[in-house]
């Protein structure tokens, strides 16, 4: 009888345990054990990056300050400055463990929903703030949202939009229509969007650095032949898809017709079910291998600024990640935690990596991809925006109240939205241009943010209840989340008491307004 | 589909309606005018002039009323509209002095009512009267003044008539003055005057100068009553808030999903500012526009309320009140409850029913319900309305007034009314309108519009600009814009306009017990507890009959905005406290606006705040911070 060498046993236990080390960590267990796992998963991040960074011998920053952690984290997770109220709690607060509990608290909070909600609408409708795509978008949103307030997992999720059919899921139907049915732009976006790969370039030809074929592309595309919009006899009626029992893509300029073939390779069973159906099932189940890979890696570029992966839709063999066997186990973590998006918010704001300062402490900048600072992000269009809104006059709700458009509808927002909206799909580069700066400067958003009638921020602080020096500090708590340093409240009260600007109330506008302005303002940091 | 000329209805201000409404007691107050007057209106002579003119004859005071009131009836009016007229043959000349006589004769008989309709109630229908004054004097002679002054004043050659060639020649007419639609072009102006010319005498006649005022049939009217039926029916079934709260969707609250209550309804604070209002509700649930009315199947349903004019369609009134009552059969007396001596009235012959005929005395029974209001000409105090009801048993309850609405509430058997009453002409939104518009169409964000910008459909945009670009350069400016609208707004002073519906969303309304539209962080705390209290019959669980429907009826005089559906299932709600009570610090720092500032708003440090908080219940409110602003 053959007996296995012992040796070899225990290469294979070793090999066995290592493998299944990030298997056994975010076990679905209770709270404890959840805890315990979601910090050995960080401790094992700062263990990754540490690596390389004594390999590069480029020291890591600092830990954040508090004013920054609260700032940033609010920006991130909620897509708005913290108010001041909750910065002079956070800020008096001593106990040990209250960044986990304010992390906590913004997890918690409605706009979180709603700022993810529109993170993603960003994402699966790039085309900005068009009237015409607002429907879609109003719908694309809400459906997002109310995924997000219930935590739903993640591959569900995805699932859901796949197979949207109407009522309900109006939703994720605007997002086919946004698109016009084509199984190609089907195929190229939601690749894109959900699998991290992308396939477009193969849609002509074969895809000059990927190892994707033309075969691959249309076999994909496949899938999303048979979808058609019913058409209603009212004008009004709601959006419905179908799924029809005969259609098929042809490679372009030829007469092969292309049967479904998912992205691994492997073709589809031609069982039960529509193809979209079939599709959305390989889409959550774990032959999927990009599907959790994609999203990881994206959450990780909306906090950190840039993915283990750059860019974060193209995962591809020739574009390989900054730190691979950190991505494949927070991986591996998200799958095993049950696709919890909330989960992995929470492991990415709690380790050290999101902590780090981003104030530089080499003389020369580090390469991004290390993550030994939290990069500069500026802040997006909507971001700048709500953040601003805090500081303007309270809503007209005179007499004849005429209601606001609120939210996405708003007009003021949609224009500015229009203007300062980033092209570029990465978002540590910013191309501001004349017509950005000059909105900043003279622009009626920041006009009415910081005029001394206007103002809600210098209305409410012209009140029997504030000395100029609190004015000072609340002005800068307001809009930096942190209070000033000596020699800057030095410098307000010198040009206060000067009289340069005339009167009191105009020289604290003068100082909102050249804090708004400030890079440290427009810079998540 | 949006027009330059669209306004919302909804008024929005925290107002300080505390306690649930409907179990407030009230005095039953009689009018403090002299009651011998009041009986007077009720009784049947004066009703019977009023009934001898529905028949055509053509004494001089009612019948002026009727010509100027009433349109000729045009095919595309509803049948409501329909009018016969009886004064169609008389020339222009001998209505004008007859107009005088029935200012002089209105303004001492101050008992004939502005308008009387039907309201279709649960239990039995009520006769409604409505009796109107604008600072103390009646509106319907005004509102004649108004057309003739104005008439008067086109009248280019004074020879005391203006016919059609006149008025479409004067300058400022061509100019959209007068709110009626600019001329640009000779066949233009032929059409308006094909149109608008009815009986073709090419004079204009008061009547035909009403309609045109109003670009629309049925707003040539001094009043008119809509009550559109395809807001909902204001049942439990329709309500968001029941849908969101009942989370195992069994038609049912029970104990625990109310304990929920509150977490549900924060969870939809899409903005995070402690304030959730029902637009949010139906934002989430409705993925269309929010413009649209919310695509729910059409269910044909009896009109709520139907006016009774001269030109009453009692076909439709029969088939309605057969449907509503009898379930389509015949009207019987036990159709009705708490009816008998209505249903006395109304059967003259005594055979048990209620024909089609015998409907038409309606016309003529004392009326269930009067609603007196005052107008007054200024800003200074909202309208003063009072109701009085025939039976002793309906209790309505002294009304309330803020800013420019009064609210007043009846609690009918199995139905809540709300009657608010609205005084918008006192209103000059129009800065506040061209602004809007400015940023709705301004594509290119110069600050002007110009004809470009303008969308091709509908076709009156184009036109308004036109009218609009007084000084012909091309680009109308906010301010010109706003202009525009103030020119509009001339005959609207002296109309009101009455609609009726349900409130769309009746857990909503429970919730939102100071009835403005949103619920603060306050009314979220204790909506548990709240719903609790509706559980009548105390099993514990809420069930969807619990839940009382309530009717809202809107009085607006001055609405320029043109009806549509969508205003109109818009629900109302009371206006804010006035600007002028607060230190503008306090508004400044309140900025979600519900009156008082919470934890969050405040930008002091917290120890101040528990300082000022002299209730502890975590907001501080005027009154806490009043006397720091001495």
């Amino acid at each position: 009888m053959r007996t296995l060498p012992i040796s070899g046993i225990a290469f294979f236990l070793l090999f066995a345990i290592r493998a299944l080390l990030p298997l056994a960590l975010c076990a679905q267990g209770d709270e404890p054990e959840r805890d315990a796992s979601r910090e050995e998963m960080q401790r094992r991040i700062a263990m990754h990056l540490e690596a390389r960074w004594t390999e590069a011998g480029i020291p890591p920053a600092e830990r954040c300050s508090d004013e920054e952690f609260c700032r940033r984290s609010s920006l991130d997770l909620c897509g708005v400055i913290p108010r001041v109220a909750e910065v002079r709690e956070f800020l008096a607060d001593n106990s040990a463990n209250k960044r986990s509990q304010w992390l906590e608290r913004l997890l918690a909070s409605p706009a979180h929903a709603t700022h993810l909600a529109s993170t993603w609408r960003n994402v699966m409708l790039p085309g900005g703030t068009d009237l015409e795509q607002l429907q879609n978008a109003v719908g694309v949103q809400n459906w997002l949202r109310a995924q997000f307030v219930d935590n739903v997992r993640y591959d569900r999720m995805v699932s859901e939009l796949l197979v949207a059919t109407s009522g309900a899921e109006a939703g994720p139907a605007l997002f086919y229509t946004s698109l016009e049915l084509q199984p190609e732009k089907l195929a190229a976006a939601t690749a894109r969007i959900f699998l991290g790969l992308q396939m477009e370039c193969a849609q002509c030809h074969n895809h000059p650095f990927d190892h994707w074929k033309q075969e691959d592309f249309w076999g994909y595309a496949a899938f999303f032949a048979r979808t058609r919009q019913v058409r209603g006899n009212r004008m009004m009626a709601r959006l419905r898809l179908e799924d029809l029992d005969s259609g098929d893509v042809k490679i372009p300029n030829t007469e092969t017709i292309v049967t479904p073939k998912f992205p691994n390779g492997l073709v589809a069973p031609d069982d039960s079910g529509t193809r979209r159906e079939r599709l959305s099932i390989w889409m959550a189940s774990r032959d999927n291998p990009y599907l959790a890979r994609a999203v990881v890696n994206r959450v990780w570029a909306q906090l950190f600024g840039r993915g283990i992966v750059d860019p974060v839709d193209d995962l591809g063999v020739h574009n390989p990640p900054s730190h691979p066997q950190l991505l494949e186990e927070l991986t591996h973590y998200f799958v095993n935690c049950g696709f919890d998006l909330r989960a992995l918010y929470r492991l990415l704001t709690g380790s050290r990596a999101y902590q780090l300062s981003s104030v530089c402490s080499s003389q020369r900048e580090p390469p991004p991809e290390l993550f030994s600072r939290m990069q500069l992000k500026p802040l997006s269009a909507e971001q700048f925006y709500d953040s601003l809104a805090r500081l303007f006059p309270p809503s007209d709700s005179g007499m004849a109240g005429i209601p606001q458009a609120t939210g996405l509808f708003n007009p003021r927002r949609l224009s500015f939205l229009g203007r300062m909206q980033n092209p570029s799909k990465n978002s540590l580069d910013y191309q501001a241009g004349i017509l950005q700066a000059l909105t900043l400067l003279n622009g009626a958003e920041l006009h009415s943010a910081s005029h001394p009638d206007q103002s809600s921020l210098l209305g409410a602080l012209n009140s029997p209840l504030f000395t100029r020096q609190d004015r000072i500090e609340v002005i800068y708590l307001a809009t930096l989340a942190r209070r000033p340093s000596d020699e800057e409240r030095r410098i307000s009260y010198e040009y206060l008491e000067g009289g340069a600007a005339g009167d009191a109330q105009t020289a604290f506008a003068d100082l909102v307004w050249a804090i708004l302005n400030s890079a440290e303002f427009a810079m998540n940091h | 589909m949006r027009s330059v000329s669209r306004m919302f209805l909804v008024t929005v201000v925290a107002g300080l309606f505390t306690g649930c409404p409907f179990s407030r007691p009230a005095p039953p107050t009689s009018p403090s005018s002299a009651p011998g007057t009041t009986q007077t209106a009720m009784q049947p002579d004066s009703a019977a002039a009023d009934n001898s003119t529905a028949n055509g004859s053509s004494d001089g005071a009612p019948a002026i009323s009727a010509a100027v009131g009433e349109p000729i009836r045009q095919p595309n009016d509803k049948p409501d509209d329909r009018a016969a007229d009886p004064s169609g043959g008389d020339s222009n000349a001998e209505r004008r002095p007859d107009a005088e006589r029935l200012a002089g004769e209105a303004s001492t008989d101050p008992s004939r009512p502005a308008e009387r309709f039907l309201l279709f109630a649960p239990q039995r229908p009520l006769v409604v009267e409505l009796f109107v004054r604008l600072s103390g004097r009646d509106l319907e002679p005004q509102f004649q003044a108004y057309l003739e002054s104005s008439l008067k004043a086109l009248d280019s050659n004074s020879d005391g008539r203006t016919s059609w060639e006149e008025l479409t020649r004067h300058p400022s007419f061509s100019k959209g003055a007068f709110s009626a639609q600019p001329i640009t072009t000779e066949k233009r102006r032929l059409d308006l005057i094909e149109q608008n010319d009815i009986d073709r005498d090419k004079w204009v006649s008061l009547q035909e100068f009403a309609r045109l005022l109003s670009r629309e049939a049925a707003n040539s009217r001094m009043v008119t009553l809509r009550s559109p039926n395809d807001g909902g029916t204001g049942t439990v079934r329709d309500s968001i808030v029941f849908q969101l709260l009942d989370q195992n969707g069994d038609g049912q609250l029970s104990g625990s999903e109310l304990d929920q209550a509150s977490l549900r309804l924060l969870s939809k604070d899409l903005d995070d500012d402690e304030l959730v209002a029902l637009a949010d509700l139906r934002a989430e649930s409705a993925t269309l526009t929010p413009n649209a009315p919310m695509a729910r199947p059409r269910v044909w349903s009896a009109e709520t309320a139907v006016s009774l004019g001269w030109h009453v369609d009692w076909d439709r009134v029969f088939a309605d009140m057969q449907e509503t009552y009898a379930l389509g059969g015949s009207l019987s007396r036990d159709c009705f409850e708490n009816a008998d001596a209505f249903f006395d009235e109304l059967d003259a012959d005594n055979n048990g029913r209620i024909t089609r005929r015998e409907l038409e005395r309606l016309l003529t029974v004392a009326a269930d319900l009067r609603v007196e209001i005052d107008f007054h000409a200024t800003q200074a105090s909202p309208p003063a309305m009072e109701i009085v009801s025939r039976d002793a048993t309906l209790t309505p309850s002294p009304s309330m007034g803020k800013g420019i609405v009064t609210l007043c509430t009846v609690q009918l058997p199995h139905l809540a009314t709300r009657w608010f009453c609205a005084d918008r002409s006192v209103v000059d939104d129009s800065q506040t309108r061209a602004e809007q518009a400015l940023a709705q169409y301004d594509s290119n964000n110069d600050g002007y519009l110009e004809e470009a910008e303008l969308p091709d459909e509908p076709p009156q945009v184009k036109e308004q600009f036109q009218a609009a670009d007084e000084n012909g350069d091309g680009k109308i400016y906010p301010g010109e814009i706003a202009d525009y609208f103030r020119r509009q707004r001339g005959i609207a002073s002296f109309q009101l306009r009455i609609r009726l519906g349900y409130q769309p969303d009746v857990v909503f309304a429970e919730l939102d017990s100071n009835a403005n539209g949103r619920l603060d962080f306050r009314e979220i705390q204790v909506a548990g507890e709240r719903l609790a209290g509706c559980d009548r019959n105390q099993d514990g669980r809420l069930s969807a009959d619990e839940f009382q429907r309530v009717l809202l009826v809107s009085i607006t005089r001055g609405d320029t905005g043109p009806a549509s559906a969508e205003l109109d299932a818009t629900p109302l709600v009371m206006p804010p406290q006035p600007a002028s009570d607060v230190a503008p610090w306090f508004r400044n720092m309140d900025s979600n606006g519900d009156g008082a500032i919470s934890r969050r708003e405040f930008l002091g440090d917290a120890e101040r705040f528990r300082e000022l908080d002299a209730n502890a219940d975590g907001f501080l409110d005027w009154s806490e911070l009043q006397q720091l602003s001495g």
